[in-house]
């Protein structure tokens, strides 16, 4: 009794102690994988957020929205559950994947409603006859809205063909998307409604007359016999609202659902396969629609389809160009190579061969090649694709059988049967080219079992025939969810469990690495032992070259934190968190919540605000108003760096202002209203600038004076200058780009530069340097004595740069600092740039110590000082070599004292070392110099110049500097 | 005393269990991916944000509702207000201006366009065209056009296929024309037409340094109409069949026109004369159009009945940024003129293609004339850029007997 009373307790505890340790960091929670995302959060006040295709294409094709790929590794994508798969939702429910649809509902797709009815007339509300979606919209006799799009002219069936097989797809593949009836009818169906407006030739709107419809439809292709042919899409039941469309990339910003950037969503990236098969090559946002939708009793934003009229050989309101899918809308190299050849240069595609079937366009599938398709246009989720995306994406193509295709492509009603057939025939056949690249460039493993003992799986490759099967050798590991690691069982390498994993208990897990023969393609799949067999709950794929980013937050931290702030800045950043604690439930410390902002998030808090507290106000008396500072009573968010904003939505404050805030700006001398903002500023109307040049604050208040998004300009924006000096650019804002950080202090002095540590400022390639050669750095580690304690007498040089450099880059210690006097901390200033009298001792020491934490962070941790660091030698012949144990790690050379006495932090003058270097009669023996280069990983970082005497018997660092090239 | 009677070590680790669990409980811990993606949830409803269409996008909007695409492959523009370059004589500057386009006025009854260009060299043009695109989509065009061109640097070389380059004036030409141009489709590309209007022209000395002007260098008897000039009623006919893809950016199909037309001097009674402008235009694509051969041969010809001339500012000629490329504008003047171009054009990247062209041609007093014989050769490459495949954009450059040119211009060549 007493035993299992024990037994008993030992349960409980582990159990209370495993739920109560930080499940955070765990890897799989006890509900995973989930299949369906949890239920959404209600959306409140959602607005409509118009997007332009023009625009679009111009920003993704001469810019780079969105985070894309860091150039050390790769971001997988983040909206997927922990099989790759992903959830129902909001943005994607699997479909024909998951369980086949029906041929009646794939026939049918999204639009389970009605098409127009036809019991009255259609009451034509809007024409738009010159815009770049010419169409007509409609409103029935239930009062259900259509819009009508048509063919191009000369292509009767084009457009609308490919919209109607575009739409079953994508809504047998998961996508959410609009209905899409196909119709014919008559003049006689339509009427103009009494409150119907035309869009003019320059966008004003007027009455609506039957004779706009007649020129409307004067342009719009007919056939003779059925009459006038036309897609009408309309928004799903339960569709209350349209918001516009969703971008490629960041996030809606009132939408508190949607949490995953749109660059890293796999179902996103996935349309890269996808649109290579269907051949969607111009690829826009604007074929897009976010819906506000209601679905037991809760609102939420639905993310849709609408616009399938650019798919197959259709260029949306034109035939596709022959080059769409192979060539991007510009690429030099390309263009390059197109030049040289004269013309005789020919690619493939430029001698496909396409149908002579008006209503097909520029479809096929022969040239077709989805290792080399290219869309027009690189939207960044598209950009951001990687193997395991393509994958996911051939998975779900996968579940299209050609007798799928056959009665999908029936959707489009061609008149002539030679249509319909080139469109199924080349469909099945790129849809077998696409399975057949991406398929295949991960481990197409899926449907992982246990069977008498054995891992099982099928392969999705040698099911469709792609090739025969091949063997795997598998490695099995004990994994401990919590820390996220793995304990190798020994001799466990094949598809049978090891026993030890078949005894275990309820709760265990276990991961089977799956290897080919290819190096580099894997595939780790987890199990968790149940009580009734194995589940998988986790699977991950690799392949050649595959490496993840380091994440920002586990690199290095820059190096402030919110004890740096005043005691002002801490009170607003206090007052912003407890209203975010308020909303949230949440109870995060203001350092906690400053820590987790970004590092040009904190660039901007602390710019913003610096400006804003050196900013005396000041009636037409003199009289004190405050300061600009003293205006702002809170925070509502601090808007840093985010990719794909437009500049005046990012480096920002957006603030609440003490009541009568905009009257002081009034009547102060420093500010003047400026102008109405009209562009730029949405939802500020009233723009307060300071006087004076650049660079200036700028408030942009709300209507009601209460609010304001607050920026610093440091750049003009006066014309023309504003045009080309980046004024209308993020930099604008940004106090660390160019020299702002330098027009920062000459207006308002004391800014610290924190966020450039050393490496910041060092270039990482060396190339040639003009006053340096580099040595060779040895490839052993050289032996390093013990480490000495603090204040022990070094007699040589050498070791008391060893030791310093030991301490700081190997041992990552303060003892470092301690071999720096203080004349050396006058570097640290010049360093920074900022004004000496900012800076006390103590605070430079601060500050240099928190730099060498940040640069040890940054080169991560090194088991030798061989790692971190090798030798630079200078080419001068009046600094002598010294011979020294560590000459791999570092050069130690004789520096003259004219040299020296030029080199010190205070005074330091480059002509006068030149000239020091040149003369005759030097002396030496009181200076010497450690001269050496950062090392990275594999690359090569900056080099550092230490200044070293004695001082008081001690070797002391009485000057530094960074060597730039 | 049950199961409280534990030994101290397992209190401990039960007493601590439950505070680590109470602590964790205070940190919101996810113990669920769901309450992971939750509180991720609750974290972006503490920070949202409204969303508004930004204002760069509305300006967009506003250019793009309003024909932008539609008037790239017109030729005419976008509706509303247009920055414009190109569209005068060549040879007197790089010309701007503005203008505005109506293409929907009275129920799209009637189309306007307006436009005022100018040069730094103190060319100026106003024109003003109506349309009736109504009638167009009926199968007839009606248009009547006005326009007001000031060229002070024309330039003029004497007459004739062996006229001197060292001969080089410039003179200023001065005119304005008032025409109504009517045709209608008799079949598919085939149009029949007329035409009929006022010109009237008036030239001076010309203003391009360094040469002399024209009238310092010939004599009215050598150039005809240099002392003088008349005004005229003019009228014609058209023939024309064209059934290009795009008029602006041809790739395939063919352009065949006879244009005549009289011109009546109303003033001096020495210059009533017939211009003949005919051409055959062939375009033979092949690679799914991105490589064409285009081709074209053209005559312009002149007639004038005993005791009347040809004016000089009226004559054929060849040399400039459209024909004999490789030759200075108007290098060559003369009553008829003859031009065989052929051009390879193929495909650079989306908005642009290249082209390698050869061209021959000659002046002559007769069409009887025309022939090979002292024809001149010139041959060079270009590049267009073009938008929704119509050329906007030219650079060419063109090399010949008489030196190499650069050209940039803001036209088709044909």
């Amino acid at each position: 009794m007493r035993l299992k009373k024990h037994r008993w307790i030992k349960l409980l505890s582990m159990t209370a102690l495993l739920w109560a340790l930080p499940m955070r960091s765990q890897k799989f929670y006890p509900d995973d994988p989930l299949i369906q995302e949890p239920a959404p959060f209600p959306v409140e006040g959602a607005n409509f957020r118009g997007l332009n295709p023009l625009y679009e294409m111009a920003t993704h094709q001469f810019g780079k929205q969105g985070e894309r790929h860091p150039a050390n590794g790769v971001i997988p994508a983040l909206s997927t559950n922990t099989l790759g798969e992903v959830m129902d939702g909001p943005w994607f429910v699997n479909r024909h994947g998951r369980q086949r649809l029906s041929a009646e509902e794939l026939l049918q797709g999204s639009s389970q409603g009605q098409p127009p009815s036809r019991q009255e007339k259609w009451h034509v509300l809007t024409v738009r006859k010159y815009g770049i979606r010419p169409g007509l919209l409609i409103r029935d006799a239930t009062n259900k809205l259509h819009l009508l799009r048509f063919d191009p002219p000369g292509r009767l069936e084009m457009s609308t063909g490919a919209s109607m097989i575009g739409s079953r797809i994508f809504h047998a593949l998961g996508y959410w998307v609009a209905e899409h009836h196909l119709v014919y009818f008559d003049r006689t169906q339509l009427v103009a409604d009494p409150e119907g407006e035309d869009i003019d030739a320059v966008g004003g709107v007027a009455r609506l007359k039957e004779e706009d419809i007649d020129l409307f439809l004067e342009k719009v292709p007919r056939d003779p016999a059925r009459g006038f042919r036309a897609v009408a899409i309309s928004s799903p039941q339960g569709v209350q609202k349209l918001l516009g469309p969703y971008k490629f990339d960041g996030t809606r910003t009132d939408d508190p659902n949607d949490i995953v950037v749109h660059e890293h969503r796999r179902d996103l990236r996935g349309l890269y396969a996808i649109s290579a098969w269907l051949a969607n090559n111009g690829i826009n946002a604007v074929q897009t629609m976010d819906t506000l939708v209601e679905e037991k009793g809760v609102q939420f934003i639905r993310h849709a389809w609408t616009d399938f009229s650019g798919l197959l050989g259709s260029g949306f309101e034109q035939v596709k160009n022959p080059r769409d899918g192979y060539e991007p809308l510009f690429d030099a190299g390309t263009t390059l190579k197109n030049l040289v050849g004269m013309g005789f240069r020919a690619p493939d595609w430029q001698k496909a061969e396409y149908p002579d079937i008006r209503s097909v366009g520029l479809f096929e599938s022969k040239v077709f090649d989805p290792s080399t398709w290219l869309p027009t246009v690189e939207v960044a989720a598209l950009a951001n694709h990687l193997p395991d995306d393509d994958y996911w994406a051939a998975k779900q193509i996968l579940a299209f059988t050609d007798e799928d295709l056959r009665i999908v492509v029936k959707a489009a009603q061609y008149t002539d049967p030679r249509a319909e057939e080139w469109v199924t025939q080349s469909l099945i056949e790129r849809r077998d080219k696409v399975l057949h690249y991406y398929l295949d460039r991960v481990l197409p493993l899926e449907n992982f079992r246990i069977e008498d003992g054995v891992l099982r799986f099928d392969d999705l490759a040698v099911q469709k025939g792609f090739r025969s099967p091949q063997n795997y050798s598998v490695q099995w590991s004990g994994f401990r969810n919590l820390q996220k690691d793995y304990v190798p069982l020994q001799e466990a390498n094949s598809l049978q469990v090891p026993q030890l994993a078949m005894s275990s208990e309820p709760g265990s897990d276990y991961a089977a690495r799956i290897s080919s023969l290819v190096p580099g393609k894997t595939l780790t799949v987890y199990l968790r032992k149940g009580e009734t067999g194995f589940k998988s709950v986790g699977i991950e794929r690799d392949w050649p070259g595959k490496v993840l980013a380091k994440h920002e937050v586990s690199g290095a931290k820059p190096p402030r934190a919110y004890k740096d702030l005043t005691t002002r800045q801490q009170g607003l950043f206090a007052s912003y968190i407890a209203d975010y604690n308020a909303k949230t439930g949440f109870a995060v410390t203001p350092e906690a919540g400053y820590d987790a902002l970004s590092t040009s998030e904190r660039t901007t808090f602390d710019a913003i605000t610096h400006a804003l507290s050196r900013s005396q106000l000041t009636d037409a008396a003199g009289k004190s108003l405050g300061t600009a500072l003293d205006l702002v009573v809170g925070i509502e968010r601090v808007a840093g760096q985010y990719y794909g904003r437009q500049g005046d939505e990012q480096f920002r404050v957006y603030s609440q202002l003490k009541p009568g805030a905009r009257q002081i700006l009034e009547q102060s001398r420093e500010f003047k209203f400026s102008e109405e903002n009209i562009v730029y500023h949405v939802g500020y109307p009233y723009s307060y600038r300071q006087e004076g040049k650049v660079p200036n604050i700028q408030f942009s208040i709300s209507e009601d004076g209460l609010r304001a998004d607050i920026d610093v300009d440091y750049r003009s924006s006066k014309l023309p200058t504003a045009m080309w000096n980046g004024h209308l650019t993020s930099a604008n804002s940004d106090v660390r780009a160019g020299d702002n950080y330098k027009l920062h202090n000459g207006r308002w002095a004391g800014l610290v530069n924190w966020w450039s540590s050393i490496l910041g400022k060092m270039p990482t390639e060396s190339g040639s340097q003009a006053e340096l050669l580099p040595s060779d750095a040895p490839k052993p580690a050289t032996p390093l004595p013990p480490n000495r304690p603090p204040g022990a007498q070094i007699a040589e040089v050498w070791d008391a740069t060893q030791e310093l450099l030991t301490d700081w880059l190997v041992r990552r210690n303060d003892e470092a600092s301690g071999f720096v006097s203080d004349q050396a901390l006058a570097c640290t200033k010049l360093e920074d740039g900022a004004d000496p009298k900012t800076l006390t001792s103590a605070q430079a020491r601060e500050r240099l110590r928190q730099v060498m934490r940040a640069v040890s962070n940054e080169i991560g941790k090194a088991a030798s000082l061989t790692q971190a660091i090798e030798a630079v030698t200078p080419w001068r012949t009046a600094f002598r070599v010294v011979k020294q144990p560590f000459e791999g790690e570092f050069s130690i050379v004789e520096a003259p004292d004219s040299f020296a006495e030029h080199f010190r932090c205070e005074g330091r003058s480059r002509e006068a070392q030149v000239r020091a270097l040149s003369e005759g009669n030097l002396r030496y023996g009181t200076y010497y110099g450690a001269v050496f280069r950062f090392r990275r990983g594999t690359s090569r970082g900056g080099v550092l110049a230490l200044l070293w005497t004695k001082q008081g018997g001690a070797w002391r660092v009485i000057a530094w500097e960074v060597i730039a090239p | 005393m049950g199961s409280f009677l534990v030994a101290w070590p397992q209190r401990v680790l039960i007493i601590g269990a439950f505070l680590l669990f109470h602590v964790t409980q205070l940190n919101a811990q996810a113990t669920t991916r769901e309450e992971e993606i939750r509180q991720q949830r609750t974290d972006k409803r503490a920070r949202l944000w409204p969303e508004r269409t930004s204002g760069i996008v509305a300006q967009f909007d506003k250019y793009t509702e309003r024909g932008l695409l539609e008037g790239a492959q017109s030729g005419k523009g976008n509706n509303g207000f247009q920055f414009l370059l190109g569209g005068m004589r060549s040879g007197n500057g790089t010309s701007f201006g503005v203008g505005y386009r109506r293409s929907d006025l009275w129920g799209e009854r009637l189309g306007f366009r307006t436009t005022a260009r100018g040069t730094f060299y103190e060319a100026y043009m106003f024109d003003a065209d109506f349309n009736f695109p109504r009638l167009s989509t009926r199968g007839v065009d009606l248009r009547i056009y006005a326009k007001y061109e000031n060229s002070p640097q024309m330039d003029y070389y004497g007459p004739g296929q062996d006229s001197d380059k060292e001969n080089r004036t410039s003179y200023r030409l001065e005119d304005f024309g008032l025409d109504v141009k009517g045709r209608f489709r008799v079949w598919k590309g085939l149009w029949l037409g007329g035409t009929g209007g006022v010109y009237a022209p008036n030239t001076g000395p010309g203003q391009r340094s360094g040469f002399p002007s024209t009238e310092e260098t010939f004599t009215d008897r050598q150039t005809p109409g240099l002392d003088a000039q008349p005004d005229f009623l003019r009228a014609g006919f058209t023939v024309q069949y064209d059934y290009r893809d795009l008029p602006t950016g041809p790739r395939e199909g063919g352009n065949y026109y006879v244009h005549f037309t009289r011109y009546w001097d109303q003033d001096l009674g020495q210059h009533t004369f017939n211009y003949w402008d005919a051409a055959v235009e062939q375009y033979f694509p092949y690679w799914n159009k991105t490589h064409v051969v285009a081709v074209r041969l053209a005559l312009m010809a002149t007639q004038a009945e005993k005791g009347q001339t040809i004016p000089f500012y009226l004559e054929p000629t060849l040399g400039g940024n459209e024909h004999l490329r490789g030759f200075a504008r108007y290098r060559f003047h003369d009553q008829s003129a003859l031009l065989l171009a052929v051009e390879h054009r193929w495909h650079l990247f989306a908005g642009g293609h290249a082209a390698v062209f050869a061209e021959v041609g000659k002046v002559a007093p007769k069409t009887t004339q025309l022939n090979l014989a002292r024809a001149r050769y010139t041959g060079g490459i270009g590049f267009r850029f073009t938008l929704r495949d119509a050329v906007f954009m030219r650079i060419d450059n063109a090399v010949s007997d008489e030196g190499y040119r650069f050209m940039w211009t803001f036209s088709n060549v044909w």
